[in-house]
Parts: C-alpha cells; sequence; structure tokens
C-alpha cells in the first residue's frame, strides 16, 4: 500500500498498523530524506532516518507533514531499536511537539488547558467570597478529583506533619511524607549550590508516575500531588497545582496555619 | 579550554545547540564521569547534588511503590530549571543532568540526542 503522508499521517499509519497486530515495514520519503519504521506483534520495534534510530527516528518521523509511504506486509525488522509501547511513543511525540512548538501555540495550548477548569474555578471564588467555608482540606478533596489517574494530594510541611491529604489508593502517608520531606530537602539543598534560587516547583517522573512537589509562598509549605502517568496530564497538572495553590495559600492564612 | 574527552564533547554539543548553561554525566554514585559548562558553572557540585537528588527520589518512588524514576527536575522562580535525566548503559547507572537558564526552553530532545551518542561513544570506547 502507497500513500502520501498529507492524506495519512505517520502517527496514524502508527495507530493502525499496531492496533491490528502487524508485521510491517513502512517507508518514508520527502525529499531527499528518507525513513522506515517496523512494526512487530502490535507494536513499533525499530525505526531509522538519516543517522537517527530508535525513538529518535520515530519522533522526528512523526513531525512530517509531507512526503510519501510505502507499507510491506509481512517485513521482519533488521534490528529492535525500539521498546517503549506505541500508545507511550507517541504520547512522548505529542509531548516533544509540545516542547518545540511556536510560543503562538503554547500560549493557545496552555489557554485551552486554563479554559477546561475556568468555569469550576470561578465557582470556587463565589464560594469561597460568599460563604468563606472552603477549607484547606476541601480544596485538597476538590483538586483531587479534578485530577485523571489520581493517587495522592497532601498539604504538608518539611519539618514534619502531614497537614491536609487525600488519597485514592492505600498509601503508608507518615513514610511518605517523611521520604517526599527528605526529597524536597536535598531539592533545595541543590537549588542552593547551583545558586537557582528560590524554588516553585520539582517533579519526579517515573515510569508510572508523575510525582509533583509545588510550593506554597512561604519555603516549609508545599502541596504534593501524585498521578498516573498513563492518564495524568503534566501541563493540566502544573495548572491545576498552580491555580489551587494559590487559594490553599489563602485558605491556610484563614485556619491560621499560615500567618 | 573545553576538555576533548569523546563524552565531554558530546555535552559541550548538546549545550551549545540547546543553549544550556551546564551538563554533567555522573554515575550513580555521584563520580562525575564528563562534564561542560558555559561561564565556569560548578558542574563538581552539579554532580555531587545530581546523585543526592537521584538517591531521595529513589526513595520517594520505593516508598509509593511506583516505577524507576525517568525524570527529575526543580523549577527556580527566576526560571533556571535543572533536568535530571538517569539511565542505565551496559550495567552502569548513569545519570545526565543539564542546567536550563530560561523557563519554557526545550530540552527532552536535545536530552534523548545526547543519551543515544553517549551509548555510541559509550560502546565504541568500551
Amino acid at each position: 500500500m502507497k500513500g502520501r503522508l498529507e492524506d495519512m499521517a505517520v502517527a496514524d499509519l502508527i495507530q493502525h498498523n499496531c492496533q491490528d497486530r502487524k508485521t510491517a515495514r513502512v517507508q518514508f520519503k520527502n525529499g531527499s530524506q528518507k525513513g522506515e519504521l517496523f512494526f512487530k506483534n502490535g507494536n513499533v520495534v525499530h525505526a531509522s532516518m538519516g543517522n537517527l534510530s530508535g525513538e529518535d527516528a520515530v519522533y522526528e518521523l512523526i513531525n512530517w507533514e509531507q512526503g510519501t509511504f510505502d507499507l510491506a506486509q509481512e517485513v521482519e525488522a533488521p534490528a529492535i531499536t525500539v521498546t517503549r509501547k506505541w500508545t507511550s511513543l507517541l504520547l512522548e511525540a505529542a509531548r516533544l511537539t509540545d516542547e518545540t512548538a511556536p510560543e503562538r501555540e503554547k500560549q493557545k495550548e496552555a489557554e485551552r488547558i486554563a479554559s477546561l477548569t475556568r468555569g469550576e474555578d470561578e465557582k470556587f471564588v463565589e464560594i469561597i467570597q460568599e460563604f468563606s467555608v472552603a477549607t484547606p482540606q476541601q480544596l485538597v478533596e476538590q483538586l483531587s478529583k479534578k485530577i485523571e489517574g489520581h493517587r495522592i494530594t497532601c498539604i504538608t510541611q518539611i519539618r514534619g506533619g502531614n497537614l491536609y491529604w487525600y488519597a485514592s489508593s492505600a498509601v503508608e502517608l507518615e513514610e511518605l511524607v517523611e521520604q517526599v520531606n527528605q526529597f524536597v530537602k536535598m531539592v533545595k539543598t541543590a537549588a542552593d549550590r547551583l545558586k537557582a534560587g528560590k524554588i516553585q516547583d520539582n517533579l519526579l517522573i517515573t515510569e508510572t508516575d508523575y510525582v509533583l512537589v509545588y510550593f506554597l509562598g512561604r519555603d516549609d509549605f508545599y502541596l504534593l500531588i501524585a498521578a498516573d502517568k498513563t492518564r495524568a496530564n503534566l501541563g493540566t497538572l502544573r495548572h491545576l497545582a498552580r491555580v489551587y495553590g494559590e487559594r490553599m495559600l489563602s485558605a491556610l492564612k484563614l485556619e491560621g496555619v499560615l500567618v | 579550554m573545553e576538555n576533548q574527552n569523546p563524552v565531554a564533547l558530546v555535552l559541550a554539543e548538546m549545550n551549545r545547540t540547546a543553549q544550556f548553561q551546564a551538563s554533567t554525566l555522573s554515575l550513580r554514585d555521584g563520580l562525575l564521569v564528563a562534564s561542560s559548562a558555559i561561564n565556569g558553572e560548578n558542574t563538581a557540585a552539579q554532580s555531587a547534588v545530581v546523585a543526592k537528588l537521584a538517591e531521595a527520589a529513589n526513595l520517594v518512588r520505593s516508598q509509593m511503590s511506583i516505577g524507576a524514576p525517568e525524570e527529575l527536575s526543580f523549577n527556580a522562580e527566576d526560571g533556571k530549571r535543572l533536568i535530571c535525566r538517569p539511565f542505565k548503559l551496559n550495567g552502569h547507572e548513569l545519570i545526565l543532568a543539564v542546567l536550563i537558564p530560561r523557563r519554557g526552553q526545550p530540552y527532552r530532545r536535545a536530552t534523548s540526542q545526547a543519551i543515544a551518542r553517549l551509548r555510541n561513544v559509550w560502546q565504541a570506547q568500551n
């Protein structure tokens, strides 16, 4: 099967071949540039483009918007250079595209993400202004319910003590907070040694999860959010941390926890 | 003068093209393998703190029973960021760390390409 990338994008070709569990080779050509993708048992197993191979080649090919492709069934890959699952490959490609997108596009995406929560945020402001009853615990719970793949939300203090928390799965909270506190202390030490100034947030990305620490105005209070990486969106997570972080700060002051 | 070690050259090229302030490649225990910096950044300090950070991150993920760390970063209010990317190479656990001067500056593609090049250089040397 042959076609044009203007009619069928590389990402769509990956999706179709992987979902159909094809063993195949797709050759791409765009002017003098050439590339290849190989599929086996529902995943991309090898890619090459110019001097690149493996995942880097996949991410380059996904950005091609023009050119031709030629699909040949039952062609085995000459090497295995890609081991990441195809869904994860496409997600990573989307993240890379977002990183390299022009500022205008980034702004549009930021506005789009903001619009997803804007209505809810305005409701919060109204509730706080009208009734003054949005406690830090209520904010923690409401934030938790907005996060896809949520695991834990916690407002805590580096000196110790988890103040407010909500967990969607079983966790040994005290031990976890203790470890996160050690981690945060290390981050602050690192920032000091590197003369990086005051830390706004820090992020740990693991094979399975995002763990975001967002500092609440004063250095010793922070908001900890953990979420399943396959379901949560990092941009949304950061946006929610920023929006709710400000409200939590006000709520902590109202409760007299923060002066 | 820039270190002519091929590993350091990969870091220097990454810094130049991606406009990073400094980069280090260290073993998991903090031993500095190679570094490259613009304007005399203290790469020894960076390497030492990166190893400690990785150790602390590992304790967190162990406590949460979640997967192995893929990336660790912090954002400072002045826009400066430190990104650490652990990876394995021939049984060695290594950490590539880059210091980024500006908020919103891309780093993922540049660090991925550098890791691929480091693998090639490492294999050619051993």
